[in-house]
């Protein structure tokens, strides 16, 4: 039995499939921050925060330097010197504003975070001045006063929330994918027939099936664990973190044998396999009790459902172990 | 090629029988359901990610012993962790907001002594009246005193008499329109990418289903029973047909759905990319799982590609060498310029082109079951590559897969510190081209073949500086000067013919040398 999983094993590495996903994972690693600078734009281009870098002129009721008439401030928007006009009027000791931005959105999204931190300073001004309280509050670290950096939680949630569960996702998909193949070809080759007749029990195969996947993506997942905090992304709880990674390759990977053997054909199993993971997709990355969630959570440091984790852990590498009866390889 | 598109959907029929379908028509539906399932139910990953020493109401904190923040009187405290800086920003939020409603209660209207509301403009398009024209402010005074609170805009631009061609909106309703300054919303972009995604995402399936049948056929040997009835680009294009199609309808269907009728017209260069890319993936696989996981990696690479200058389309002018990023300014109305539009278009079709060229060129035996990978490449080299000519025309057309790629080590060296990222893009450069050329020269490793290799790679190079493609790199790629690279690129051509014969390994590596060496001394002493 363990001759075909060392085959197996052995093919994986000898066709590159290894050194290929090794490379894709650095790859993806190394532009990691690329990716999420512009998914985080994306999402929320505040990030941006190029406070320094904005001009704007102020037409009407003067609260900064920069102030200038109508057709001047006008003028310099046009010609690019002044990124955004702000048209100040009172009425009633309220300051209404119109700001004049560019209809580009990525320079709007710069120009609009400077404004908005500008007008937020102007009204905690006026707010002294009319006898308003403004929120006090200050940040320590230590003794010393810091600034939070701006899309902080931004950043921490994209990373534990969304980037860890789509690279456990990403793993068990690559193992389910994996079996699928493996099974497949040996049904479409017919060199099922050929280990049938060996002294290899049906069941010995069908685990041996199951066995290198499961084994490359043990591998896998200590490897993107190791690249994440290589690349200063602190996993608080690895060995929960791959346990749990481990439980959603164990559930896929039974799901892709017991449709490569019943299909029979790798076409169809990965064609319906992708389909429902696709569907499936949105709920394993935003419901608190998902397993990948559940990954990115225990490796934040972050409370989980210990109960869930471990019924569903259960019941996975339950599932792996009675795939082989449920879906006989022989009954092909 | 019809007769093969007829045999591919008759094999797809028969795959895909009532039963099968089917059975994908109710797993399509439980996707739908799950995602929509999803969506009704709302997000809730991030339920007690933060700790706190004190009860807040928000469903992201829990109180805590060991807490991420300790709010004490109006003092936070934090420590120099990514968790603790991220639950402090959510608490400080949190905070501000419960004081907001606060002086709201106590203070109204003054609660909030700043009032905002934007207009977006696009600075070329407003024209200013003549000087003559503008009254001076004692003839016409701000008349902003009316009772709806008045829109300051809109009694400015009547003062100045201004003419904006865009129509803003914006005053029309000036009690709801203005806002406070903590409530200025950035525009969002996630809304456009699904836009793009969704002209793309239907084709991924098709694709599958694509170099599946195809990887079957060639591993079963069906390809050489029909190769010997038909010919290579009839088998290619015909079974590629049904699927090429199918995405097409789909794509058109999204253009009709958003009323943007022509916008699946773009989609057709990114679509092509990933079957061709596929094809020859496929042709050059031994197996499934070689095939299976190289897919993933092209796919995710070309995903990567077609979108990722999407996300920069307004900043970088890079970006619209991306169809993606032209779909999207095309569906916002906007005007395309047609040198960008062909630019996009010949860069993506020449990668289309040349990889179904060779894809059809690896279509035999010795190339689909033997050898490693490099020496699949000589080999197709070797057979597509059958004059100088051929090796000049080859080499101007791979300068767009260089471009590519050297756009994906940009990408790459953006994340080193700062002194390392020119040499790092340098060496990078250096084993993109030499590799290319060497695949190309190793096709018949003659001098003559070097030299028309090397004038082809650098006709290719000047074509892309003449449109200012790599105007923002031109450092790296040595742009600015002419006779220097053309000698660089006949210098390492030649050399990789001469020591051929040692080894493709060590000709490639002492040419990549050459080349980085002299780019770097070049940039140092020249730049």
């Amino acid at each position: 039995m363990f001759e075909i999983v060392k085959k197996d094993l052995k093919l994986m590495f000898r066709e590159r499939t290894f050194v290929s996903i090794v490379l894709l994972i650095v790859f993806v690693a190394g532009i990691s921050s690329v990716v999420t600078f512009g998914l985080i734009l994306l999402y929320n281009p505040d990030y941006l925060g190029f406070y320094g870098s904005s001009k704007v002129a102020v037409v009407g009721e003067c609260f900064i330097e920069s102030c200038y008439d109508e057709r001047t401030a006008m003028k310099l928007f046009k010609s690019g010197r002044v990124d955004a006009v702000l048209i100040v009027s009172d009425f009633n000791g309220i300051k209404y504003v119109d700001v004049i931005v560019p209809d580009d959105e990525i320079k709007a999204a710069q120009v609009l975070s400077y404004v908005k931190k500008l007008l937020t300073e102007y009204e905690e001004g006026l707010r002294d001045v009319y006898g308003v309280p403004n929120l006090e509050l200050k940040v320590y670290s230590g003794s010393r006063e810091v600034e939070i950096p701006s899309g902080s939680s931004t950043v921490f949630k994209f990373i534990y929330l969304i980037l860890i569960p789509l690279l456990s996702i990403t793993t068990a998909v690559v193992a389910a994918g994996m079996v699928i193949d493996s099974v497949c070809e040996e049904i479409q080759s017919r060199s099922i027939e050929v280990l049938l007749s060996t002294p290899l029990t049906p069941f010995k195969i069908s685990i041996s099936k199951i066995t290198s996947p499961m084994i490359f993506s043990s591998l896998l997942t200590a490897l993107w664990l190791l690249l994440l905090a290589l690349n200063k992304v602190d996993i608080a709880n690895p060995l929960l973190a791959f346990a749990i990674s481990m439980s959603i390759t164990a559930f896929f990977v039974s799901l892709g044998y017991l449709m490569a053997v019943r299909f029979g054909d790798r076409e169809r199993a990965q064609l319906i396999f992708s389909i429902l993971v696709a569907g499936s997709l949105p709920l394993l990355v935003t419901k608190y009790a998902s397993p990948a969630v559940m990954v990115g959570r225990a490796a934040a440091g972050a409370e989980i459902d210990l109960t869930i984790a471990a019924i569903f852990s259960v019941a996975s590498f339950a599932l792996l172990a009675v795939s082989p009866f449920i879906a006989k390889i022989d009954k092909v | 090629m019809l007769k093969v598109a007829e045999f591919e959907i008759r094999k797809l029929r028969k795959r895909y029988g009532t039963g099968s379908l089917l059975l994908i028509i109710l797993t399509a539906a439980v996707s739908v359901s799950l995602g929509y399932a999803s969506v009704l139910s709302g997000i809730d990953s991030d339920r007690g990610i933060y700790s706190a020493n004190i009860d807040v109401s928000l469903e992201t904190f829990e109180t805590s012993d060991n807490p991420d923040v300790v709010l004490v009187d109006s003092k936070l405290f934090v420590e120099q962790s990514d968790k603790s800086l991220a639950a402090a920003e959510e608490l400080l939020k949190h905070l501000k907001e419960e004081h907001r409603r606060k002086i709201e209660n106590e203070f109204g209207e003054l609660a909030h002594p700043v009032k905002v509301s934007v207009v977006y403009l696009d600075p070329s398009k407003i024209t200013l009246p003549e000087e003559k024209e503008k009254p001076s402010e004692t003839e016409v005074p701000p008349s902003v005193g009316n009772e709806t609170g008045g829109s300051a805009l809109k009694n400015t631009t009547a003062v100045t008499t201004m003419a904006v061609e865009k129509t803003i909106t914006l005053s029309k309703a000036p009690n709801t329109s203005y806002i406070p300054p903590g409530d200025i919303q950035t525009p969002s972009l996630v809304d456009r990418m699904v836009l793009a995604f969704l002209f793309i995402i239907p084709s991924y399936f098709a694709v599958q289903v694509f170099s599946s049948s195809l990887t079957e056929d060639k591993l079963l040997r069906r390809l050489e029973v029909l190769l010997s009835a038909t010919s290579r680009s009839d088998l290619i294009f015909g079974k590629l047909l049904p699927y090429f199609l199918l995405s097409l309808l789909s794509a058109l269907a999204v253009s009709v759905y958003l009323g943007s009728f022509l916008a699946f017209l773009f989609a057709i260069p990114v679509v092509l990319l990933l079957f061709s890319v596929h094809t020859f993936v496929v042709m050059i696989s031994r197996s499934y799982r070689e095939a299976t996981f190289l897919l993933l990696v092209v796919s995710l690479l070309i995903t990567i590609y077609a979108f990722i200058p999407a996300v920069f389309s307004t900043a970088i002018p890079l970006s619209k060498i991306s169809p993606i990023t032209l779909l999207l300014t095309y569906i916002q109305g906007d005007e395309l310029a047609v040198i960008d539009l062909a630019l996009s278009f010949v860069h993506y079709f020449t990668m289309v082109f040349m990889l179904f060229y060779f894809g059809m060129k690896a279509l035999n035996p010795d190339i689909s079951y033997g050898k490693e990978i490099f020496q699949k490449l000589v080999e197709i080299s070797r057979l597509s590559v059958t004059s100088d000519y051929a090796a000049l025309i080859i080499a101007f057309l791979s300068i767009s897969f260089a471009f590519m790629v050297e756009l994906f080590a940009i990408l790459v060296v953006f994340i080193l510190p700062q002194q390392l990222m020119i040499p790092a893009l340098l060496l990078c450069v250096a084993v993109v081209e030499e590799l290319i050329k060497g695949v190309i020269v190793f096709s018949h490793p003659t001098l003559k073949r070097a030299v028309f290799t090397a004038v082809g790679f650098f006709l290719g190079e000047k074509i892309l500086i003449l449109f200012n493609v790599l105007k923002e790199y031109s450092i790296a790629f040595l742009g600015q000067f002419l006779v220097l690279p053309l000698i660089l690129h006949i210098a390492t051509a030649v050399t990789l013919a001469v020591m051929a014969k040692k080894g493709y390994g060590k000709a490639l590596g002492f040419a990549i040398a050459l080349h980085a060496v002299y780019d770097y001394a070049v940039v140092m002493l020249l730049v």
